[in-house]
């Protein structure tokens, strides 16, 4: 047998992997040819090192960023449950716009809301001078909520009559689509409540309260 | 194939079946079991640290989908490790990582200088060196490497799982082998 066939098929050997009379003439080969035996050694210390290779350690942080992410996608009810693919509200797509961002582009899409905010602020402040102070907007997230939010109230009154012809599938797609508007519009609001000046949230709010309506209109 | 810890005092399949009832105690204790080889899987495969723990996370979350699926016909960790392997090389799919084309024969000129018995066997394979060359290992020979030699996976699994035949699996394997090999006589 000659060296360079031993040693292109040295792995099969060292895994029985060749058949009973290749292998008795590896063994024969090996024993005479010192370069063939050094190499079957080299091979076989790897083999055997891999099988006890040490563990590594992830960061004590990932645990916690597993678990949050499975509750944060309501995963906790029934793991099992087949669910259906959620319909994005826009405060979703908005949040998964910003995710995808790279650092650049961030800094960029940043430094525009900076300069939006600067203009629109002192924009706002000249159109509603003496009627709705820099003050008033602090405390109020969105000026015109309220009138927002009734309006939508005296829409979704008038349309509940219509709901009780509705069967129970039906309903449930409604109450659901609306609770995650709800729940987006909570999510609005809080951070607004934190960065009361920023002109993206307020739009988002707008474009939210828009969707609630446009809801009604498609169930109708 | 992967040894089952069944010796620990509740087993693994009795965890999975609580944490398919969303029952997080029970889905952490998997976690604390399971997740260092997971993570040493997943970092061996990718060599990226940052790479490694995200595919990590996304793992233990397809975990915990799908572990109501675990009916433990087989050892729990073969399950997880089967678990893991599919979604790193889902991970090289998506990337469009290419893995070595190689002939069934393998490249005979490749390894011709070794006939010359130039280099001196090393005196033992230290672990860590070994860890640090299957990370400078091409992709396809060190997911071979990997499935064969440190999980267990025989070539006609490796096959089916990469989509190649089994001359293929054992050339890419032996090819490791030998590119290991001169990564570590050349730290010497």
């Amino acid at each position: 047998m000659e060296c360079l066939i031993v040693r292109n098929t040295l792995s099969d050997y060292l895994d029985s992997g060749l058949p009973e009379t290749e292998a008795h003439q590896f063994a024969a080969h090996l024993t005479g040819c010192e370069n063939c035996q050094k190499l079957e050694l080299q091979l076989a210390e790897i083999r055997m090192a891999a099988r006890d290779l040490p563990l590594h350690t992830p960061s004590k942080a990932l645990w916690m960023r597993i678990s949050n992410t499975i509750e944060a996608e309501g995963m906790l009810t029934d793991p099992r449950a087949t669910r259906p693919m959620k319909k994005e509200t826009l405060l979703d797509q908005w949040r998964n716009a910003w995710a995808s961002l790279s650092f650049p582009q961030l800094a960029g899409a940043g430094a525009l809301a900076a300069l939006l905010v600067a203009f629109g602020s002192v924009g706002i402040y000249r159109q509603f001078n003496g009627v709705v102070s820099m003050g008033a907007m602090q405390t109020s997230v969105l000026p015109e909520e309220s009138k927002l939010k009734s309006e939508f109230e005296r829409k979704f009154d008038a349309f509940k009559a219509k709901m009780t012809s509705w069967d129970a599938q039906r309903r449930t797609a409604f109450e659901s689509d609306l609770s995650r508007l709800e729940k987006s519009l909570d999510a609005c609001r809080t951070q607004l409540a934190a960065h009361p000046q920023d002109a993206q949230l307020i739009e988002q709010m707008r474009q939210l309260y828009a969707e609630k309506s446009a809801l009604l209109d498609q169930a109708k | 194939m992967i040894a089952n810890p069944s010796n620990t005092a509740t087993s693994d399949y009795e965890l999975a079946q609580a944490s398919s009832r969303g029952d997080m105690s029970a889905f952490e204790q998997i976690y604390e079991r399971h997740h260092r080889r997971v993570y040493s899987l997943c970092l061996r495969m990718v060599a990226n640290a940052t790479e490694a723990e995200d595919l990590t996370q996304e793992v233990y979350i397809q975990l915990f989908r799908k572990i109501g699926s675990f009916r433990g016909e087989s050892a729990f960790t073969t399950w997880l490790h089967r678990l893991t392997v599919n979604h790193v090389l889902m991970h090289f799919r998506k990337k469009g990582v290419k893995f070595e084309k190689t002939t069934e024969e393998g490249e005979i000129g490749e390894i011709q200088d070794l006939i010359q018995g130039g280099t001196e066997r090393p005196r033992y394979v230290d672990r860590l060196a070994l860890d640090k060359a299957i990370a400078e290992l091409p992709p396809g020979y060190r997911t071979v490497f990997i499935l064969h030699d440190i999980e267990g996976f025989e070539h006609e699994e490796i096959g089916n799982i990469l989509g190649v035949s089994t001359g293929t699996s054992k050339s890419q394997l032996h090819k490791a082998r030998m590119r290991l090999r001169d990564l570590l006589n050349k730290k010497i």
